[in-house]
C-alpha cells in the first residue's frame, strides 16, 4: 500500500459489533462487516509480475481493477492442500476506499459479537504476528480471530518482516 | 486555541529582546492565535492586531529604531490588557454578523474579525466548494485579460473582463461569509472601478498591483479547502499592505500617471516609447483568433462523473465485444440477430468516441500561466521577452493539460533563464534586443506535439558535459552525440538545487519531468543550435484512456503491448539468433543486430516458449534502444482502456497498468520503455532486475 497508515486508536474504539467470519485453513477469522464491500465468487486471477509476493494479482470487478491478497500468503501459511474449492471466495473489503480483495477458503457468515465476548490478542511470542488482530472473540465455544482490516492489507509493512 | 491567554502574549513578548528575530516571530504566532479567539471581546482583539501590525511593519525594526517598535507593541498589548481586565471578556459581545450585500467597511473587514480565513459555520459546503472552482476560473481570466492588457492598456474590454472578476468574486464570497477574501477583493475591484471610470490610468503601479491582487486572491481561494477542514489558515502577510495599496494606487504610482489622470476621463494613453523603462518587458501576443473569447453554452459537470461515464462506456465496448464474439451472435445462420447486434456495436462505438471527447479539452488551461511566469522571470532577471503561442486550442485529455503543467513550467524557465540571453548580451551578438519564445502546440496523428522554440544563446554542449562529469553521471563525452548529451539535463542528479524552481515552488527536478512524460507514453526530444536558439519538443498521446493494444501470449498469460511501441513482429530463422558469452541473445535482422529479451524472463512467466525461433519477436524503441522482445504468440489488436493496477499494488516495475480484454479478465499492459531499461542493465531505480 502506498498510503502511509496511520496507527488506528485502537483503544478509543469500540470493538463489539457485527462481522463476516470466516475460514482459513480450518481456522474461523472475521472482519468488521463496515469494512466489507462484497463477496464475490472466486474468477480468473491475473498475476501481476514483480508485485508483492502476498499479492496473488489482480481481476476485473465490474471494471474496475482490484488487487486480490492472498491471506494464506499473508499470514505465511501453507497453500490449500485441495486447491481451490467452490468455496473458495473473495472478499473484496474497503479500506481508506480501497477496494482490495482478500482470497479465503470459505465465508462462514454474519454475526453479531458482543464487547464482553472479545479479548485482547494474546501473545504468541516471536512465531505469530498480532499486529493484524483486532482482538479474539470467544463466543460459543469457539474462537474467532478479529482483524484489523488495515494492518492486513499494510503491505509496505510486510515489506518490512 | 481557547488555552491561550493574554498572559502567554505578554510572557512572549517580555521574551523579546533587541534583535531576536525568532522571539518576534513566536510572539507574533500567539497573537494571531488570540486574535482568532472569537471569545475574546473584540476591543481586545483589534488591539492584538494592532499590535500585529506594528511587528508586521518592517520599517518599525529597522536598527536602532528597534527599540521603539517594540515599545509600539507593548502600547497595544497595555491597550489589551486594559480591554481585558475591564472584565469583558464577552460572550455578550455580541459577534458582528456578517451582512451580505451591505458591505462592512475596509477597517472593520481588515480587522481582527478576519485575521484568519475563517468559514462561518453553517456555510454551504457544496456552494463553497463552487466557489472555488469559480472562482479559479474568473483569477485565469483575468490574469489573461491583463496580460493583453500590458500590450493594449486601453483594452476596455480586458479591464471590464478583470473588473467583473473581482467584482464576482467579491458579490459571491461575501455572500457565503468568506469575509477576508470579499473584503480584499472589494479593494481590487474599487482601483479597477476606477481604471474603468477613467479617473486612473492603467499605468506605473496599477498594472502591477493587479497581478498581485490576482495573486493573493489565489492563494486565498487555494486556502478555502483547509479552512473547510477546520483549520482556518493565518491571511498571508500580504493580505493587509496590499488592500492598502489598491485602495491608494496614487501613492505609490509614478507621478505621471497623476498628470494623465488630471487630464480628464478619456486621457489618450502616453505613447509605448516614453512609457519604456517601466514596461513591462513581455507582449503577450496569442497567435490565433480575437482576444476576446467566445463563450458557448456550457454546463459544469463534476469530474469524476465524467471518469464514471466514460468508465462506464468504456466497459460497455468491452461487454458489446463479447457479445459480438458470442458463438450464438457469429453463427451466421440468425441473420436478423446479426443484423441488431450490428446496430448496436455502432452505437456503441459513437459513444465511445463521444464519451472520449468529452474529457477533451483544450491546452489552454495549461498555457494561459505561462506567460505570466515568462513575464515575471523576465522583470527579475532584466530581459526582454516576446511570448507567443500557438496552437493553444489543441485538445487533448483533461488528465494530460494537468500533467503537462510541470514539464511545460520547466521548459519555459529554463528557456528564459538559460536560454535567452540579456539585452545587452544579444545586441552584441547581433540579435534584437527583443528575445523571442514561441508555444507552439499541434496534433500529429493521435500525438500532440508541443514545442517550445526560443532564439537564444543554445544549449551549451561544453558546460553540459562539464556539469555531467563533475556530478559524476557520465566520464566522458568523447562517443556522444549532440542530443545524447542534450538528454544529460534529464539525467537523474543533473538539474539540482539551483534549478529547483522558485516559479512552481515544488522543486521537481528535469528527471522527474521526463519520468512523468513517460509514463504518459510522452517523450522529449531537445534540438539545439549554438547561438541559434533551442527547440524541446514534448511528445504526447491525445488520451491516456484508450490505448492501442497488441495483445500476445507469453506462456499461460496475456500481456498488452501498446501497438505504438511496436515497430515490427517477425519470426526469426533459427540462423539469425547470436549469443554474447553464452548469454546475451542477439538477432540480426533486416540489417542489424538487436538484443533479445525473452519477455518470459523479465516477467518471470512459466511454461513459455523456449527457443528463440519457436516463438516471435517483436521489435521496439527506438534508435539505439531498439530490441526484440520474445513473445510465444500475437493473439491480435484491441482498443483497451488502461487503468491502474490500484493504490493497493501501486507501481509496480515494468507494467504501465492493467485493462480488461475481451473475455472479462484483466490482461496487464507492458512498460516497454522500462523494460528495454531493465534489460540494458542499467538498472537504477526504475529498472527491473533482470530475472
Amino acid at each position: 500500500m502506498t498510503a502511509p497508515l496511520v496507527e488506528s486508536p485502537a483503544t478509543t474504539r469500540t470493538l463489539g459489533g457485527k462481522y463476516l467470519t470466516f475460514v482459513l485453513a480450518n481456522e474461523e477469522y472475521a472482519f468488521e462487516i463496515l469494512t466489507v464491500h462484497e463477496i464475490i465468487g472466486i474468477m480468473a486471477v491475473t498475476p501481476v509480475p514483480h508485485s508483492h509476493p502476498v499479492i496473488r494479482g489482480v481481476v476485473n470487478l465490474r471494471g474496475k481493477v482490484i488487487p486480490i491478497v492472498d491471506l494464506r500468503r499473508r499470514f505465511n501459511m501453507t497453500p490449500p492442500p485441495e486447491g481451490e474449492t467452490p468455496e473458495t471466495c473473495i472478499i473484496v473489503l474497503n479500506v481508506r476506499n480501497l477496494l482490495v480483495g482478500i482470497a479465503v477458503d470459505a465465508v462462514s457468515e454474519v454475526r453479531m459479537i458482543n464487547e464482553a465476548e472479545i479479548e485482547p490478542p494474546p501473545s504468541f511470542g516471536s512465531d505469530v504476528d498480532t499486529s493484524c488482530l483486532l482482538g479474539v472473540a470467544n463466543s460459543e465455544g469457539k474462537v474467532r480471530m478479529l482483524l484489523d482490516a488495515d494492518k492486513v492489507l499494510a503491505l509496505d509493512v510486510i515489506a518490512t518482516l | 486555541m481557547a488555552t491561550l491567554t493574554i498572559d502567554d502574549a505578554i510572557a512572549a513578548f517580555v521574551a523579546c529582546e533587541p534583535g531576536d528575530e525568532a522571539a518576534r516571530r513566536k510572539l507574533r504566532e500567539r497573537l494571531w492565535t488570540l486574535v482568532a479567539d472569537r471569545s475574546l471581546a473584540s476591543p481586545i482583539r483589534t488591539a492584538l492586531a494592532d499590535a500585529i501590525a506594528v511587528l508586521d511593519d518592517p520599517a518599525e525594526f529597522k536598527g536602532a529604531k528597534e527599540a521603539d517598535g517594540l515599545e509600539k507593541v507593548r502600547q497595544a498589548l497595555e491597550v489589551a490588557v486594559d480591554h481585558a481586565e475591564c472584565g469583558d471578556r464577552a460572550v455578550s459581545e455580541p459577534e458582528v454578523p456578517s451582512v451580505p450585500k451591505e458591505f462592512v467597511p475596509e477597517a472593520a473587514v481588515a480587522r481582527a474579525s478576519t485575521m484568519l480565513l475563517a468559514i462561518p459555520d453553517d456555510a454551504d459546503r457544496s456552494l463553497i466548494e463552487d466557489f472555488i472552482a469559480e472562482a479559479r476560473e474568473y483569477l485565469e481570466g483575468a490574469e489573461a485579460a491583463l496580460l493583453r492588457l500590458e500590450s493594449a492598456p486601453d483594452d476596455g474590454e480586458a479591464i471590464n473582463d478583470v473588473f467583473r472578476a473581482f467584482h464576482t468574486i467579491k458579490g459571491t464570497s461575501s455572500f457565503l461569509g468568506l469575509s477576508a477574501i470579499a473584503g480584499f477583493a472589494h479593494h481590487a475591484e474599487d482601483m479597477l472601478d476606477r481604471v474603468r471610470a477613467g479617473e486612473l490610468a492603467f499605468a506605473g503601479q496599477v498594472p502591477e498591483l493587479s497581478f498581485r491582487a490576482v495573486d493573493l486572491l489565489k492563494t486565498l481561494v487555494a486556502a478555502i479547502p483547509q479552512a473547510l477542514a477546520g483549520h482556518a489558515p493565518e491571511l498571508p502577510d500580504e493580505y493587509e499592505p496590499l488592500s492598502h495599496a489598491l485602495s491608494h494606487p496614487e501613492e505609490a504610482a509614478a507621478p505621471r500617471a497623476r498628470t494623465v489622470e488630471s487630464e480628464g476621463g478619456s486621457a489618450p494613453e502616453p505613447s509605448a516609447a516614453d512609457h519604456a523603462p517601466d514596461h513591462a518587458p513581455v507582449v503577450m501576443r496569442a497567435g490565433t483568433a480575437a482576444s476576446v473569447p467566445t463563450a458557448d453554452p456550457l454546463v459544469k459537470v463534476r469530474t469524476d462523473k465524467l471518469d464514471r461515464l466514460v468508465e462506464m462506456v468504456g466497459e460497455l465496448v468491452i461487454a458489446q465485444t463479447m457479445l459480438v464474439q458470442d458463438g450464438v451472435v457469429r453463427d451466421a445462420s440468425n441473420h436478423h440477430l446479426a443484423q441488431k447486434v450490428r446496430h448496436a456495436d455502432k452505437i456503441v462505438r459513437e459513444l465511445q468516441d463521444l464519451s472520449l471527447g468529452l474529457r477533451m479539452v483544450p491546452l489552454k488551461g495549461a498555457i494561459t500561466k505561462l506567460a505570466r511566469v515568462v513575464r515575471d522571470l523576465a522583470t527579475r532577471s532584466g530581459k526582454q521577452i516576446t511570448f507567443t503561442v500557438a496552437g493553444e486550442d489543441t485538445e487533448v485529455d483533461r488528465t494530460l493539460v494537468d500533467l503537462l503543467a510541470d514539464p511545460l513550467l520547466h521548459m519555459v524557465r529554463n528557456a528564459v533563464d538559460h536560454g535567452i540571453e540579456t539585452p545587452s548580451e544579444r545586441l552584441k551578438a547581433g540579435k534584437p534586443a527583443m528575445g523571442t519564445v514561441r508555444l507552439e502546440a499541434s496534433q500529429a496523428g493521435d500525438r500532440v506535439l508541443v514545442k517550445l522554440i526560443d532564439d537564444g544563446r543554445g544549449l551549451q554542449r561544453d558546460k553540459i558535459v562539464a556539469k555531467a562529469i563533475e556530478k559524476g553521471i557520465i566520464t566522458s563525452a568523447e562517443s556522444m552525440s549532440d542530443t545524447e548529451v542534450f538528454d544529460l539535463i534529464f539525467a537523474p542528479g543533473f538539474s539540482t538545487a539551483e534549478q529547483v524552481t522558485e516559479v512552481s515552488g515544488r522543486g521537481v527536478g528535469m528527471d522527474v519531468v521526463r519520468r512523468n512524460l513517460m509514463a504518459m507514453r510522452g517523450r522529449t526530444v531537445i534540438s539545439s543550435k549554438a547561438g541559434k536558439g533551442s527547440v524541446f519538443t514534448i511528445e504526447l498521446p491525445l488520451t491516456l484512456a484508450i490505448t492501442d493494444g497488441m495483445i500476445v501470449r507469453v506462456g499461460a498469460e496475456r500481456f498488452i503491448v501498446p501497438t505504438a511501441q511496436i515497430r515490427r513482429c517477425f519470426r526469426p530463422e533459427p540462423s539469425a539468433v547470436f549469443t554474447a558469452q553464452g548469454k546475451g541473445e542477439m538477432v540480426q535482422t533486416a540489417g542489424e543486430v538487436l538484443p533479445v529479451v525473452r519477455l518470459h524472463r523479465a516477467l518471470r512467466v512459466v511454461g513459455a516458449q523456449e527457443g528463440v525461433d519457436q516463438g516471435i519477436l517483436m521489435v521496439v524503441g527506438d534508435g539505439n534502444n531498439r530490441t526484440a522482445f520474445l513473445v510465444d504468440e500475437l493473439l491480435g489488436q484491441q482498443q483497451v482502456v488502461a487503468k491502474p493496477l490500484g493504490d493497493a499494488i501501486g507501481r509496480v516495475q515494468g507494467l504501465t497498468g492493467g485493462a480488461i480484454l475481451g473475455d472479462g479478465r484483466v490482461g496487464l499492459i507492458l512498460d516497454v520503455d522500462e523494460l528495454v531499461v531493465a534489460s540494458r542493465g542499467t538498472s537504477s531505480a526504475t529498472g527491473v532486475q533482470a530475472a
